[in-house]
């Protein structure tokens, strides 16, 4: 009987392992090449976060302030469906129209690569990480 | 990633939560108002929330739409699906796996055609076109329809984004039914998404965003 309840919690457990890390793996498949703040901080500038601003801003200014909201995790427990009226309309993309997503440089005037900050949920919709990934694009 | 996503349509199917709940309308209306819900107040504002000609019903749903969300839903979110499309693709999944694979191609051509990847603009134009059009000619076009509308399932049908969607869906599937007999299928198709949007055909709602020089 021993010898039974331990088989079915090692397999509990694999079957579990296993699960996690298809998901992990779905979701980096998911969100593709990622951009570490740091650099972003470089490439765009370093603005402190102002939602208004934010909101109403340029491209160039929300690439500015892109680093100071993740690293304030402002939005973080934010429910997903609300940041639309925050933040303003989605001018990015990433899979399909559920995850918010806004646009941070126009990379396509300097043939440089186009970035995107995007707001991923957790299992209940609201907001769990703020990342900023590639946008576009592999032509050159 | 095939195996990531046999995976994880099996264990949701075999998780003691999983049941095969739909997004409506009705859901997507809940979700706007902000209310929480398994909360004691859920049902009095829920009831007294405002509504609009397509959700004027959904107050008669508060009891339903109180209960905690259905597991199946957080999933869907989770890994970028909507609540339908895994349905869906649980009860077929290897369709599914075909529609995950050409969704990845079609994102790849996008990328390759376009110098940035917009909603609403000449670019989510192409990727509908072309994912149904490869969809239509993969699974023909019942099936297609069937995973391309639960892709759509996330935002209600008065939605100008979804409009617009599922009008360069249907116009990539009719191109599909024109081209099925092609020997570049593929090629063809994707020579004929561009034709389109130069021509104005397809429906883009934020235009401005034409595909880039050296486009097919």
């Amino acid at each position: 009987m021993k010898k039974i309840i331990l088989f079915v919690l090692f397999g509990f457990f694999v079957i579990a392992g296993l699960a996690y890390a298809g998901a992990l793996s779905l979701r980096n498949d998911l969100i593709g090449e990622t951009l570490p703040v740091s650099e972003a901080k470089e490439k765009f500038g370093n603005q402190p976060f102002d939602e208004k601003k934010f909101k109403e801003g340029s491209t160039e200014l929300r690439g500015a302030m892109a680093a100071s909201l993740i690293e304030g995790k402002t939005f973080v427990g934010t429910p997903i469906a609300s940041l639309k009226g925050r933040l303003g309309p989605h001018t990015g993309y990433l899979s399909n129209d559920m995850f918010p997503a806004y646009i941070l440089n126009e990379g396509w005037h300097t043939s440089a690569d186009t970035w995107q900050l995007v707001f991923l949920p957790d299992f209940s919709g609201k907001v769990k990480d703020v990342i900023i990934n590639k946008n576009c694009c592999n032509r050159r | 990633m095939m195996w990531q996503m046999q995976l994880i349509f099996w264990l949701i199917l075999l998780s003691p939560n999983f049941s095969f709940s739909q997004t409506t309308t009705c859901q997507t209306w809940f979700a706007k108002t902000g209310i929480r819900s398994n909360t004691s107040d859920c049902d009095i504002k829920c009831s007294s929330a405002k509504v609009d000609l397509s959700t004027f019903d959904c107050t008669n749903q508060c009891d339903q739409l109180c209960k905690p969300p259905e597991a199946v839903n957080k999933y869907a979110y989770y890994i970028g699906l909507t609540a339908d499309e895994l349905s869906l693709s649980i009860k077929n999944p290897k369709e599914a796996m075909v529609v995950y694979e050409q969704q990845q191609i079609t994102q790849s051509l996008v990328q390759s055609n376009f110098n940035v990847d917009r909603p609403d603009s000449e670019s989510d134009a192409f990727r509908h076109f072309m994912w149904s059009a490869l969809l239509t000619n993969l699974l023909g076009a019942k099936t297609a329809s069937l995973f391309l509308n639960a892709h759509e399932s996330g935002l209600p049908n008065s939605d100008p984004g979804t409009q617009m969607d599922k009008y360069n869906n249907d116009l990539g599937i009719k191109a599909a039914e024109k081209l099925k007999n092609s020997k570049k299928f593929s090629s063809e198709v994707e020579i004929e998404a561009l034709t389109q949007i130069k021509s104005g055909k397809l429906k883009v709602l934020k235009p401005g965003n034409l595909p880039a020089k050296g486009a097919k």
